[in-house]
Parts: C-alpha cells; sequence; structure tokens
C-alpha cells in the first residue's frame, strides 16, 4: 500500500505536487484550528440551544397550567351553589358535634326516639379504594325506635341529607312495644 | 556596451526551495485566507451566542414571573384540587353504595298486611326477613311478591315452623338483590 502510494507520488509533474501539498497543508491546519477553536464554541452552543429549548418546553407547561387554574377557578365560580353542595356533602372538619345535631334533628321530624350514636374511626390499615387520598372516615352507629313506617321515614330523611352518610346496613327489629333500628353508617371527610 | 542582467528574484524553483520557506510562502498565501475565514467563523458563532443568551434570559424571567402567578394561586389550585378529589370520592361511594329507601320502599310494597316482620336486616346484596304470620297463604303471597319483581334475584326459604304457642308460623327468608 505504502509503495503504491510512494510510486503514484513519483509519477506526478511537480505543479501536481504543489497542489497536493498545499491541499495537505490547508486540511491540517483547518483540522488543528477546528479542534481548538470551533470546537469550544459550537459546544458551548449546543449547550444553550438545549437549555433555550428546555426553557421553552417549561414556559409552555407554567402557561398552560396557569390557563387550566383560571379556567377551574371561573368554573368554581360559575358552579358555586353545586360546589357548597359538595363541601357540604364531605366537609373540611370531622364536626363531631354537627353529626349528632344533625341526626337528632333527622330523629325529631321523623318522631322517632334516638337512644344511641356511636362514632368509631376505622383501622388505618383498612383498605378502602372508594375513597381518595386525603379523604377520611368514620363509622356511625345509629339506634333509635319508633313505629315501622317513621323508621322508614327516618331512613329515608338520613339519605337525603346534605351531608354525605354512607348507610352500609341496618337492622330492624319489632319488640312487643316499639319498633327498633339499628344504623350502620360511614360518614366522610377532608383533611 | 556590457549587458547587464539585475534579476533580483530568486533563482530557484519554489520546489527547490527549504521547507521553511515553502511554509513561510504558504503562510502568506493561502494560511492567511484560511485564519480570517475561521475568524469570521468564530465570530458569527459569537454572535450567535449572544442571540440564544439574550433569547434565554428573557425566557428565565418570563418563566420566573409565571411562576410567581403560580405560587399566588396555590391556594386557588389546593381548592381545586380538593373540590376534585370530593367529587371523585362521592362519584365512587354512589357507585358502591345501595339506597336504603329503595330497599324499604320494596318492603312497604311487597310485604302484605297482617304479616309481622321481626326482624329485618338489610345490607347492599340482602334482605333477611324473619317474619311471623297468623297465615301461611300470606307468607306465600308474601314469597310470591318478592319472586316476581325484577330488583329481586333470588328468594331463598331458611327456615319455617309453626308456633303452636303463638298460632302461627314463622319464617326466615333471604332476598338476594340483583347487582
Amino acid at each position: 500500500m505504502i509503495s503504491r502510494v510512494a510510486k503514484t507520488i513519483y509519477l506526478l509533474n511537480k505543479t501536481e505536487k504543489k497542489a497536493y501539498a498545499i491541499m495537505s497543508i490547508s486540511f491540517f491546519v483547518i483540522s488543528i484550528m477546528g479542534i481548538l477553536a470551533l470546537r469550544p464554541s459550537v459546544k458551548i452552543v449546543t449547550q444553550y440551544k438545549k437549555r433555550l429549548i428546555e426553557a421553552k418546553k417549561i414556559d409552555k407547561q407554567l402557561s398552560t397550567k396557569i390557563e387550566a387554574l383560571y379556567d377551574n377557578a371561573n368554573i368554581v365560580k360559575q358552579n358555586y351553589d353545586k360546589v357548597q353542595k359538595i363541601n357540604e356533602a364531605i366537609p373540611k372538619n370531622m364536626s363531631q358535634d354537627d353529626i349528632l345535631k344533625r341526626v337528632f334533628q333527622i330523629a325529631l321530624s321523623a318522631d322517632m326516639q334516638l337512644i344511641k350514636t356511636d362514632f368509631n374511626k376505622l383501622d388505618e390499615k383498612e383498605k378502602n379504594p372508594a375513597t381518595e387520598k386525603g379523604i377520611k372516615k368514620i363509622m356511625l352507629i345509629i339506634d333509635a325506635v319508633g313505629k315501622q313506617d317513621n323508621i322508614y321515614k327516618f331512613i329515608g330523611n338520613i339519605e337525603n341529607e346534605s351531608r354525605y352518610i354512607n348507610v352500609k346496613s341496618f337492622i330492624i327489629q319489632k319488640a312487643e312495644e316499639e319498633t327498633s333500628v339499628s344504623i350502620n353508617a360511614e360518614i366522610y371527610y377532608s383533611e | 556596451m556590457e549587458e547587464f542582467d539585475i534579476n533580483l528574484l530568486p533563482k530557484k524553483k519554489i520546489e527547490k526551495l527549504p521547507i521553511r520557506r515553502k511554509v513561510f510562502i504558504w503562510t502568506i498565501k493561502y494560511g492567511r485566507i484560511i485564519v480570517v475565514l475561521f475568524h469570521l467563523l468564530i465570530i458569527s458563532i459569537l454572535v450567535y451566542k449572544l442571540n440564544l443568551h439574550s433569547k434565554l434570559n428573557t425566557l428565565s424571567e418570563k418563566i420566573e414571573s409565571k411562576s410567581e402567578i403560580i405560587k399566588s394561586l396555590e391556594d386557588a389550585e389546593r381548592e381545586i384540587r380538593l373540590i376534585n378529589l370530593k367529587v371523585t370520592t362521592l362519584r365512587n361511594l354512589k357507585k358502591e353504595s345501595f339506597s336504603p329507601s329503595g330497599y324499604t320502599k320494596l318492603l312497604a310494597e311487597k310485604v302484605p298486611p297482617k304479616m309481622l316482620l321481626k326482624t329485618v336486616i338489610i345490607n347492599k346484596n340482602k334482605i333477611k326477613i324473619i317474619a311471623e304470620s297468623g297465615s301461611a297463604l300470606r307468607f306465600s303471597e308474601m314469597l310470591g311478591n318478592f319472586s316476581s319483581d325484577d330488583r329481586v334475584k333470588d328468594v331463598l326459604l331458611l327456615g319455617a315452623k309453626f308456633s303452636t304457642e303463638k298460632e302461627g308460623f314463622e319464617f326466615d327468608i333471604d332476598i338476594i338483590i340483583n347487582k
């Protein structure tokens, strides 16, 4: 291979040799200057471009988020009544007093006598896929006595209560003089 | 007259010059062009870099101001997230729960009068009834009423006995509700 190149060079005339020599030296110099001068500059420009693309992406995401927040805030404003109902169904605090008051009022309106109301905090390990993170629940047990029709009315009123009471089960028992009902329900509140 | 031949040019051709001389001639002839071109290229790269830098600065300021806006909307965002969470929770709970008044309505419709419901246990899937009746006909009427309802999947008679004391029948039935 080397002898072939040498032979080829030997066959060239002086002008051609000169031209090839100039070309070789020029390429050599261009390479050296490319490595020393151009490469760092190109590297910096590439980094800047990358940062610019990332910044544009972030800017777009922030704009989208701000737009979405303003839209959602407007929707909340327009549906203020419905939002209030949702907040009443699952309020911010447990408000045990309010629940007791309300259950008593419901019993009174259905002509029922409230015997017992119990609150039980549910085991944290108990998993309920229906409730999302940030919503807590407690068990509510209501014992009351009254007439059978009034019991049905009482249960209906609990179901229609603005605070969401999820009735899981209830037992109606008829004794000699009165009928009793025991309701197992769940109540929710947000953190 | 003698002719003088003053020749200031080198007699040797360039190929015969020493290498140092050749490089010097090349540097003057071609090297300066290459250096100038490279400088122009580097300057244009520098100008482009400055342009990019200025764009980046403008964008950074925009991003900072938008971050401030989002920070000021933190409370609103929290409220919106909470409302969405509550809506999802309520939706899921409604799907899984049952309507107690619907079941009491079913009882009121299907249980004949003079049937004494001693114990009624209601949950999402089942109604358990322990009832007393002076007449077996009334009981069979009740069974028929429940069986013919679309909401009822199955009616299971778990036990039946006749009480001579009470002179009537006592029944234990499970009504399985359709999902």
